[in-house]
């Protein structure tokens, strides 16, 4: 069963006086299986971030269904989804524990739990020690590794994280990969986007590829891997084929 | 109703760690402060010199905070994508934008209270509390509808142009029988035909600028305090209403 499925979706953003609007996605359709890692894969300005905002309703789509969990996206699937920005810009003033409480509190009705599972996400994501340092102590690193942690903090059934490791050192990308192994083992489906396809080779068993707005792959990644050498021989192909430039 | 005072609780939060209302407290402070230093130079108009300036620092804070509040705190968390994390959240844009207006509202309640406080002991806690208490509600609900207004127009505009244009309308609120006053001598059908527009969508601001000694020696009707509450609740509840209905269309690009 596909726990998040993308039919036909198309956004168009309004140019400038003298500009044409920019269709930005054209017709985006995918599925994700659940229980599984899904890479969200496309070069920079391919429509990935633009896809995760439609699905998530922070843009209004032109036109396009979007299911999670079978239905529209309501009250009880954002219960079940968790959700990391591109480059999480968080409420500076707060800290680690006021930031899980703001995010616990938004979801859950009952604060019974809330110490313990927001200790645990902390522990998980290392940051621990550093819970009542307000945010704008953080580093770019730790900024993301808290993120993380409210994003894993209601146990979701659904991880969408755009862009989960730009711009960490070695060491910070080593954590966050860690971290989804373990969701991806706890039976969370996951869905995250890069430009980075030694990710993709090391964490996804789906993938879906896009590029100018349109998804050029939707399926495992093994088959599409068996064809090629590695998988940037494989995205540059199949841009090429829809493009147009390899018969 | 939980999730809205989720999100009042972290804007209250965020206003006061950072430093906002401080600073505009701090001006009011100096204003009262002037107020009381200008009152003594007259001995027999102390009180009225006191009430008049001090009913205006009020204002001028309360208002200020429902205008740059309103203005940017939205916008910032537009610009800086901080809202993604919350609206991914089980919470309507509705409930968000209502979390932030009743954050602002109960940062300008606590202050117009402390400020008033302050003010109705420095006059020597003669004036009749009714009375004083009424004109405190008058500020405290003009900056309910200020703020309303700007968070409109911080959904559609700039958070400079949502400033300027919401502080446009509080002068055109607080200038209707002026301008109508000048219309009728102008005898100008575009210049009546206008201000009869201005009239109707403007809320009238002028009607409930209680702000002066006068008024508090006098007392106030029940009927101009049910008219005041009536109105202002009003034109409050349709520009947040205007603010929903354009927030829920907007891109969070």
């Amino acid at each position: 069963m596909a726990i998040l499925e993308v039919k036909k979706l198309n956004k168009t953003f309004p140019g400038g006086f003298f500009e044409k609007p920019r269709h930005i996605l054209k017709d985006v359709t995918f599925s994700l299986p659940s229980g599984e890692t899904t890479g969200f894969v496309g070069s920079n300005g391919s429509g990935k971030t633009t896809s995760i905002k439609c699905m998530l309703d922070f843009m209004c789509r032109d036109s396009g269904e979007i299911l999670f969990f079978g239905k529209p996206l309501d009250p009880n699937a954002k219960r079940r989804i968790g959700y990391l920005p591109e480059r999480p810009y968080l409420y500076e003033f707060l800290s680690g524990m006021e930031f899980l409480r703001l995010h616990w509190n938004l979801v859950q009705d009952s604060g019974k739990e809330f110490i313990g599972r927001a200790h645990e996400a902390l522990k998980r994501v290392d940051l621990f020690e550093a819970r009542d340092k307000k945010l704008r102590q953080f580093s770019k690193g730790m900024l993301q590794r808290v993120g993380i942690a409210q994003a894993i903090l209601n146990r979701p059934d659904l991880l969408i994280l755009d862009e989960p490791m730009s711009g960490l050192d070695p060491d910070g990308r080593g954590l966050v990969k860690d971290i989804l192994r373990d969701e991806a083992k706890r039976g969370t489906s996951l869905f995250f986007s890069s430009h980075l396809l030694q990710d993709m080779e090391e964490l996804c068993s789906h993938l879906v590829v896009i590029n100018k707005g349109i998804v050029i792959y939707d399926g495992e990644l093994t088959p599409f891997m068996q064809q090629y050498t590695s998988l940037e021989d494989a995205f540059r192909f199949a841009k090429e084929v829809k493009e147009g430039g390899v018969s | 109703m939980k999730k809205v005072l989720v999100i009042a609780k972290t804007t209250l939060q965020e206003m006061i760690r950072e430093r906002l209302f401080i600073v505009i407290v701090f001006m009011a402070a100096v204003l009262l402060g002037i107020s009381l230093l200008l009152g003594a130079l007259s001995f027999s108009e102390q009180q009225r010199i006191l009430a008049n300036l001090g009913f205006t620092a009020i204002e001028v804070a309360s208002v200020g905070i429902s205008l740059f509040a309103g203005a940017f705190l939205l916008a910032k968390e537009i610009e800086k994508q901080t809202l993604l994390l919350v609206l991914a959240r089980p919470i309507s844009r509705d409930q968000f934008l209502m979390g932030k207006v009743v954050g602002i509202l109960a940062l300008n309640t606590m202050m117009v209270l402390v400020l008033g406080f302050v003010l109705y002991f420095l006059l020597g806690a003669n004036p009749s509390f009714s009375s004083f208490f009424v004109i405190l509600s008058s500020i405290w609900f003009e900056a309910a509808i200020v703020l309303s207004l700007v968070i409109f127009f911080s959904t559609v505009v700039r958070p400079i142009l949502a400033l300027l244009m919401a502080f446009g309308i509080l002068m055109l609120g607080q200038w209707i029988p002026d301008l109508q006053f000048f219309a009728e001598k102008s005898k100008e059908m575009l210049f009546i035909n206008g201000v009869k527009i201005v009239t109707w969508v403007t809320p009238n601001l002028f009607r409930f600028n209680w702000k002066s000694y006068y008024f508090l020696e006098l007392g106030f009707d029940s009927q101009d305090v049910l008219w005041m509450i009536a109105h202002s609740f009003g034109w409050a509840l349709i520009f947040f209403v205007f603010a929903c209905l354009t927030f829920r269309r907007k891109d969070i690009v």
